[in-house]
């Protein structure tokens, strides 16, 4: 199809073409602030319905924090747990009181004997306690050499 | 788009323009002043920059004439042919009679003509902007032109 723009020239509408329309009473610099003033304003929109938008995905959190809410009773658990009472159970004589191991070990065979011999270890120290016999297998001198 | 950029525009279409939209509303200036601040709103200028702005006038001419219309419950008035052209005269063709035929023609054969010689849009983006086809606004153009020539009485030109 011939490109119908490029015709061959009309006399008329070359004539007509060199009319000038009447200078519209446009003022440029208006047109240049409102443009601007409207950019402005549509960044402040979209600021505007950010926050918006975000006010109220904030409004259900917002409710359920609140709202009281009921604090949980305290429960009371009962175990049964078995106790033994000394005082309950049935009266024993309390058992001879009986020497430490360690006063075997060093000859005293009484109560006495072992508090006369704690007299004297407070009083004299470890020297005045008695010397025992005891199995050569057992006894180790600082004095041996090693061999 | 810059400033200078949008000023440029608006010193070279905006006469054109306002001489399109009083084609159909009263309040020319004020269609053609928010075509541009729309423009300047844009992220990317169109491909075709006078013929968005043809299209966008067009429909914000059509919208006051519209909103006019409820609001006053008559025709709204278009400007008068007289106040259409600043030169008197071109080629043996007075200006105002160029108005006022302008103002006989069928709407969709003047919105065409002007579309056209004025506006500088090619008939395809004008059968964009209007509907048809291209070939149906070139015909309508042309019968436009010979309607002109016959109110003006302009002699046909010779056929070669």
């Amino acid at each position: 199809m011939p490109d119908l723009d490029v015709t061959p020239p009309d006399p008329l509408a070359a004539a007509l073409g060199k009319l000038v329309p009447t200078a519209p009473a446009l003022d440029r610099d208006a047109i240049l602030f409102e443009s601007g003033r409207a950019a402005g304003s549509r960044g402040l929109r979209f600021w505007r319905g950010a926050t918006l938008v975000l006010g109220l995905l904030l409004v259900p959190f917002a409710a359920v924090s609140l709202v009281p809410r009921p604090m949980p009773e305290p429960q009371i658990v009962f175990v049964e747990r078995v106790v033994e009472n000394p005082a309950t159970l049935p009266y024993e004589e309390a058992p001879e009181a009986s020497l430490a191991p360690a006063a075997e070990l060093i000859g005293v065979s009484d109560p006495e004997s072992l508090l006369r011999l704690r007299r004297a270890v407070l009083a004299d120290g470890v020297e005045a306690l008695p010397v025992r016999t005891m199995p050569t297998s057992v006894i180790v001198t600082a004095h041996s050499p090693i061999r | 788009m810059t400033g200078d950029q949008l000023a440029r525009l608006v010193d070279r279409h905006a006469a054109c323009l306002v001489l399109a939209a009083r084609q159909w509303c009263a309040t020319p200036e004020d269609v053609v002043q928010d075509a541009f601040v729309k423009l300047a709103g844009l992220r990317t200028l169109p491909d075709n920059v006078p013929a968005w702005l043809y299209a966008v006038v067009r429909n914000g001419a059509k919208d006051a004439a519209r909103s006019a219309r409820r609001r006053s419950h008559h025709e709204s008035a278009a400007a008068r042919p007289s106040d259409c052209f600043q030169t008197s005269e071109s080629a043996g063709l007075d200006a105002d009679a160029v108005a006022a035929a302008l103002e006989e023609l069928p709407a969709d054969v003047r919105e065409i003509v002007i579309a056209h010689l004025w506006n500088g849009l090619s008939f395809a983006d004008i059968a964009a902007t209007v509907g048809g086809s291209t070939a149906t606004v070139f015909r309508r153009y042309r019968a436009g032109l010979d309607l002109l020539r016959t109110k003006l009485r302009v002699p046909c030109p010779t056929s070669t």
